[in-house]
């Protein structure tokens, strides 16, 4: 194997000198966003990497923060095209989002969009079993390049 | 993949390969197949008696992965349950190899664009990672840490939430 792959300039050719869809492959068979975001903290290679295969599937009540963080995430890394954020309980994105396409499945919760320039790259927008508060105002400050709004399954009240 | 097995079946010619550091390897057609960059070399009629050359695969995971696609071409149609289990066994024996060896493997098998082996290897790598800390993952994978000790204590604190957890309510998974 040649042996000019050392990406991380440690000396030696290693896991962490895979390209990243590989290693976003490897992370996303670890079955759970907690297990792949832990990889985080492997060193500086690692530190986003589990950002390119965002599969939000972690729930526990209150706790918004995997949401959060997904956002976060999504705004650090530009390899996301793709952000799916399911969660039960709770989603705000209180950060700046590059992502393209978001789906949010509320389990009947209320959804307050973020103020202009959260969403400044969002084309797509799904909302799944969201409980609309009275009127609910999309305009183009808030998502100025939405090209795509889907909304199912949802109620106002 | 069915396609190329069933020509294969036809056709009993070896296919020769040459790794990065000059090795030859021969193989069936039907399991150089089972490689969608060997398959298209064959199909550009680059496959002569010289050996098609794989720039970055070394010898020694080329032997795996000649190993790997003659055994799967070998047994890739009409499989009885017998057969499909004994595929299986295959696979896990073959890829219990230590980390370099699956790198290398990872590496090749993405290269030579071998769908099955490059699951295999990516499964097997996710599965060595699983439920370890970091630490043991560093071991493991020898990973130099190289944040500071304010920039893992940020991450940590970053990332709270995934290293409280070892796992969600399996009924919300």
């Amino acid at each position: 194997m040649d042996r000019d792959r050392d990406r991380d300039g440690d000396g030696r050719v290693g896991l962490s000198d895979l390209p990243d869809d590989i290693l976003a492959c490897i992370l996303a068979r670890l079955g759970y966003t907690h297990a792949a975001a832990r990889t985080s903290a492997l060193s500086r290679s690692w530190r986003y990497v589990w950002t390119c295969c965002l599969f939000l599937r972690h729930y526990q009540a209150n706790d918004s923060s995997p949401v959060r963080f997904a956002a976060h995430a999504a705004s650090a890394s530009t390899n996301i095209h793709v952000l799916t954020v399911k969660s039960i309980y709770c989603a705000t994105g209180k950060k700046r989002v590059r992502a393209a396409l978001l789906t949010l499945s509320l389990g009947f919760l209320g959804l307050s969009l973020p103020p202009s320039g959260v969403f400044a790259a969002l084309r797509e927008l799904r909302l799944e079993h969201v409980q609309f508060q009275g009127e609910c105002t999309l305009d183009d400050a808030m998502l100025p390049f939405l090209e795509w709004l889907e909304i199912r399954m949802s109620r106002s009240g | 993949m069915a396609a190329a097995t069933d020509d294969a079946g036809d056709s009993n010619e070896m296919i020769r390969v040459v790794s990065s550091d000059g090795e030859h390897f021969e193989m069936p057609e039907a399991a150089a197949n089972l490689s969608l960059v060997l398959r298209h070399m064959i199909e550009d009629d680059c496959a002569d008696a010289a050996g098609i050359p794989l720039a970055v695969v070394a010898a020694k995971p080329l032997a795996k992965i000649v190993d790997y696609c003659t055994k799967h071409a070998a047994k890739s149609s009409g499989l009885t349950i017998e057969e499909a289990e004994e595929l299986k066994r295959f696979d896990a024996e073959f890829i219990e190899v230590d980390t370099d060896m699956l790198y290398d493997l990872l590496v090749a098998a993405d290269f030579m664009g071998v769908e099955g082996l490059s699951k295999l290897a990516v499964q097997r790598t996710a599965d060595l990672i699983k439920g370890k800390t970091p630490e043991q993952n560093r071991e493991t994978f020898g990973i130099v840490n190289d944040f500071t000790p304010e920039e893992e204590e940020e991450i940590c604190k970053e990332n709270e939430w995934a290293f409280q957890i070892t796992k969600p309510p399996s009924r919300l998974c």
